[in-house]
């Protein structure tokens, strides 16, 4: 095992510089002149001159010249300028990460626990009430855009009851929050106002994270929903779950400890996936609720065309994606000692 | 049973259907009694007030730095003293006879944040670092402090900088421009210059030492050396490398306390060191003394519904709504204030390009096959007037503004706004004429437009709803007056591309929109018709356009001038000191401007301020928008009704 996670870390640089040099290679479609709009400082005369702006950061240079110029400056840790966040673009995933870091860890728990807890039930009671509803909560989840969840919840709870509003702390808490004597170590505010021992602040944070999270739990939970509920059918019409019934076990521990563990190796898979996006930003959700996060920042460089930032962003997604189903394929190994790998 | 527990459903379904309806909230009580709070969409790019380029900028700057003068509240032709003890005039010796100095005797008990006193060699160096620094504003006051030389930037097409101005080393041409005199600053310009004043506000006022110790530009030396390679350094900086991209130290009302560029800005008021530097600002704005609220906050939130929100339910004072068409649903949610026709400095219009850059290697855009040939324009199309009269005609302008903006705007005749000194209330704008427009068309290029057609696209930015509208305009009248010959295809582009593309002179006919940043006329009016204005930027041509005709006009004295072309016309108003000649001329320049169709569709939209009926003593400026050192926070709150009536601005709530 242990050699196996070794190999697949040795592997991590390649497949990550591999994921940015086909993004590289897709922002070469675009003119140089365009490249070099993020470029412009703002001198009047720079908007006369961009040939020259071309030619100083090297956008009209072969593709493989440019391409090694961006790595061999990220290996010196200089990730370029993001125009649009106005800041160094590891400054900028540095201020933006914790945010959707703290979104998806509060996504966890309802998203995994909530989808196999209703995963479980309705394969338990198949073709019962608690199968429909359970049915009817997935199909909604698939239908209904992430957009339409996150805007009815916060025009009810926000616009209606006043009780949270959006972004990811009140006025008065993130003002709070800006005071020389309030110490930022991690940039999510539910931990730091923890460490900073401002109960009312990570209340604030907490209540604020309530809303998105439960969007991005409720989207996630047609796919968890279902395929735990196939993946339960399956085990429990396997022939070892009679003979535990058969030897007198109660339902709970055949069902808990028995057939769960097996019907989870898909659940795991598809968890990862969900991790992902989790983890490199939902940005409609960040956009609905004002809850600036990688994913957010990420869409707005796209759209300025801050091909800095979008390289950043690619490199760092993509250390998160490989780093994510490696986490997986150990889990597996874990929850299956069947599973074992060279 | 049953019928029952149906009815039962029912009832309860339409209760919960009423309860959550959205209908705003009830409260009466004032939120976050001491911070106004401020919701729009986008951040400052810079805290640096002589590199920022940007009006959203300067509306947060303005409540740190202050200037020599300021607006009268919302008045852009009327000047009020601020650091200056005076505005200058002739009567007041504030400015010489010969109008080539003027003279600003500057206030005694004024303090930076820091608690630096501010004396006049802060105005001086300020004035200098704000042309040292090379910052988007340079090029709009570079004409007036060097006259004739032609400098739109310190920098150089080679790397370097400019070396000599008027025969001497750059730094002694700048050094020059500014001294001090015991307590006073003064101005040596090298000729007269009418609209100085109109300039001096966007110059804001830093403290000397505090730029200096944070390894800003350490101002002149006297040594020639030092002091040009110090230029080279420090003109070519972006706005985040900037000692004060992220600090500050003016002497506003308030100073930044913190600046989260996720979130937005914050700012805390001074509560000992600011004063109301004048009795007319006191007499204008209702108050003496320290800002009246304890905190400003400039927040970014990107989504238009969650800012709606905001404003519903008062976390936030007043908030940044668009587009126009959500005016009628905001006005009428309760506690909630719709201040309207308010005009801004934003010129729209649809832009022609007189010789579209490109085609040869294919980047030229929307001039389809590049020849009058029914299927696309030549590269030079609407170099004839009769071609530009032609669609200038063909769209109704009047009933874009009626149906699409709500008839919240105006059409313009040129950019010389209303506001602006020197504007000509005659010249009307061009008006819709399909039938004049279908003659002119068949005048255009001797009869082969006509003849042969062409085909040619609208360009416009992705999700600018109003542009691709025009566009759309276009399309369908000019395609009306030749169906089958006349082709106008719409093409939507990103921003960046699109700016690229107005940057490379790509496109062929595209929608635009352009803020002037001061209230000036020559600005407004050398952007789009000085040859050498801005090379690619609105022309795309680096030499006149052969349609750029000569004229003559006469003075109320008897003269008269001729001249030869437009560059000629447009530096003589601008080097005129006369105010009565430089009239005259600039009503010619403005009826050239309408009678050339230099642009088409131009309009200029009228903004709309949304904000809580409790925000107290709020007025609007076109040009930088308000100072908030006098705006409070009560549940009887009405806006600055006086100041408000003066430029025609309407509330909903009828307070005013």
């Amino acid at each position: 095992m242990a050699i196996y996670i070794v190999r697949r870390l040795l592997f991590l640089p390649i497949i990550v510089f591999l994921a940015t040099l086909i993004v590289f290679l897709l922002l070469q479609l675009l003119p140089p002149a365009v490249r070099a709009t993020v470029f412009i400082k703002g001198d009047i005369y720079q908007v006369q001159s961009i040939d020259q702006i071309i030619e100083e950061q090297g956008l009209d240079q072969p593709i493989h010249v440019q391409w090694y110029q961006w790595i061999k400056a990220v290996f010196q840790g200089n990730w370029g300028w993001s125009k649009s966040a106005s800041m160094s673009v590891l400054d900028a995933i540095q201020k933006f990460f914790p945010a959707t870091l703290e979104l998806a860890l509060a996504t966890l728990f309802p998203l995994l626990f909530g989808g196999i807890w209703m995963g479980i039930v309705s394969a338990k009671y198949q073709d019962r009430w608690p199968d429909h509803i359970t049915r009817i909560v997935a199909i909604s989840s698939a239908s209904v855009p992430v957009f339409i969840i996150g805007l009815v919840l916060l025009m009810i709870v926000f616009g209606r009851l006043g009780w949270v509003s959006d972004g990811r702390l009140g006025v008065i808490e993130w003002m709070a929050t800006m005071d020389p004597s309030y110490v930022r170590y991690t940039g999510m505010h539910t931990l730091d106002s923890l460490i900073n021992r401002r109960l009312d602040l990570f209340w604030d944070a907490i209540k604020h994270l309530i809303l998105p999270a439960i969007s991005l739990a409720f989207m996630g939970w047609a796919w968890i929903l279902r395929v735990m509920r196939s993946s339960m059918l399956d085990e429990l019409r396997e022939d070892y779950i009679n003979t535990a019934y058969s030897k007198g076990l109660n339902e709970r521990i055949v069902t808990n400890k028995h057939a769960l563990r097996n019907a989870m190796i898909p659940v795991v898979t598809i968890s990862g996936f969900i991790i992902i996006g989790l983890l490199t930003g939902v940005v409609i959700v960040e956009t609905v609720f004002n809850f600036k996060g990688i994913g957010w920042w990420f869409v707005r460089a796209a759209i300025q065309l801050d091909v800095p930032a979008v390289m950043g962003f690619t490199l760092f997604s993509g250390l998160i994606v490989v780093t994510v189903n490696l986490v997986v394929d150990v889990l597996y190994a874990l929850i299956n000692p069947k599973i074992r790998y060279d | 049973m049953r019928k029952s527990r149906i009815l039962q459903y029912t009832a309860l379904f339409f209760s919960l259907m009423g309860f959550f309806s959205i209908s705003g909230d009830s409260q009466q009580s004032v939120l976050n009694p001491n911070t106004l709070v401020i919701v729009q969409a986008s951040q400052p790019q810079t805290l640096d007030p002589h590199l920022t380029g940007g009006l959203l900028d300067l509306r947060v700057l303005r409540q740190i730095y202050g200037s020599l003068i300021q607006h009268a509240g919302p008045n852009i032709n009327s000047f009020i003293p601020d650091i200056a003890e005076e505005v200058p005039s002739v009567a007041n010796g504030g400015i010489s006879q010969d109008g080539l100095t003027y003279t600003f005797k500057i206030h005694d008990g004024v303090f930076f944040a820091s608690g630096d006193k501010l004396e006049p060699e802060d105005v001086e160096y300020s004035f200098e670092r704000f042309l040292v620094m090379n910052g988007p504003f340079f090029a709009s006051v570079a004409e007036g402090f060097f006259p004739g030389e032609n400098i739109p930037s310190l920098r150089t097409g080679t790397g370097g900088v400019v070396e000599t101005v008027g025969g001497k080393p750059l730094s002694v041409a700048i050094d020059e421009l500014f001294t001090v005199e015991e307590n006073m600053f003064k101005i040596h310009l090298r000729q007269p210059l009418s609209n100085l004043l109109q300039q001096l506000f966007i110059i804001l006022i830093v403290n000397k030492s505090y730029v200096v110790g944070l390894g800003g530009w350490p101002g002149f030396t006297g040594d020639l050396e030092t002091d040009m390679a110090n230029i080279e350094a420090y003109s070519d900086l972006s706005q985040e490398e900037s000692v004060l991209a992220n600090a500050t130290d003016g002497s506003g009302a308030y100073n930044l306390a913190s600046w989260d560029k996720a979130e937005g800005v914050v700012l805390l008021k001074r509560n000992d060191l600011f004063i109301a530097p004048s009795q007319e600002w006191e007499e204008l704005f209702h108050h003496s003394g320290p800002a009246k609220l304890e905190n400003v906050l400039f927040k970014a939130v990107p989504e238009n519904s969650a800012r709606e929100l905001a404003l519903q339910q008062g976390t936030a004072d007043i908030a940044s709504i668009s587009p126009r068409s959500r005016e009628p649903i905001i006005r009428y949610l309760p506690n909630i204030r719709v201040i309207d026709n308010l005009a801004n400095m934003r010129i729209q219009s649809l832009a022609f390009n007189f010789h579209v850059r490109g085609s040869e290697n294919g980047t030229a855009v929307g001039i389809g096959s590049g020849k009058l040939d029914g299927n696309g324009i030549p590269v030079d199309f609407f170099q004839d007037p009769y071609v530009r009269e032609g669609f200038a005609k063909a769209v109704d302008i009047d009933l874009f503004i009626l149906s699409v903006l709500l008839g919240k705007g105006r059409k313009l005749a040129s950019p010389v706004l209303p506001e602006m000194p020197f504007h000509n209330p005659d010249e009307i704008a061009t008006s819709y004429d399909i039938a004049a427009a279908r003659v002119a068309f068949e005048r255009a290029w001797g009869g082969e437009v006509w003849e042969l057609g062409f085909r040619l696209s609208c360009v416009y930015i992705e999700g600018a709803e109003e542009h691709r509208i025009a566009c759309e305009m276009v399309k369908q009248n000019v395609e009306s007056i030749n169906p089958g010959k006349f082709k106008v295809d719409l093409q939507p582009m990103p921003f960046p591309i699109w700016l690229a593309g107005v940057f490379s002179g790509n496109l062929a006919l595209y929608a635009s929109g352009f803020t002037l940043g001061i209230a000036d006329p020559h600005l407004a009016l050398s952007i789009w018709m000085l040859s050498d204005r801005w090379n690619g930027l609105f022309q795309s041509v680096n030499e006149l356009p052969d349609w750029s005709e000569g004229g003559n006009v006469g003075f109320p004295d008897g003269t008269a001038f001729e001249y030869d072309n437009w560059d000629e016309l447009i530096t003589f108003a601008f080097n005129e000191s006369n105010p009565e000649i430089q009239e005259v001329l600039y009503y010619e320049a403005q009826r050239v401007f309408a009678e050339s169709h230099r642009l088409m569709f131009m309009f200029n939209e009228f903004e709309f301020h949304a904000q809580r009926t409790w925000v107290n003593n709020w007025y609007y400026n076109m040009a930088m928008g308000p100072l908030y050192y006098a705006v409070d926070k009560r549940v009887d709150g009405v806006p600055n009704c006086h100041l408000l009536r003066e430029i025609g601005g309407t509330t909903s709530d009828g307070s005013c």
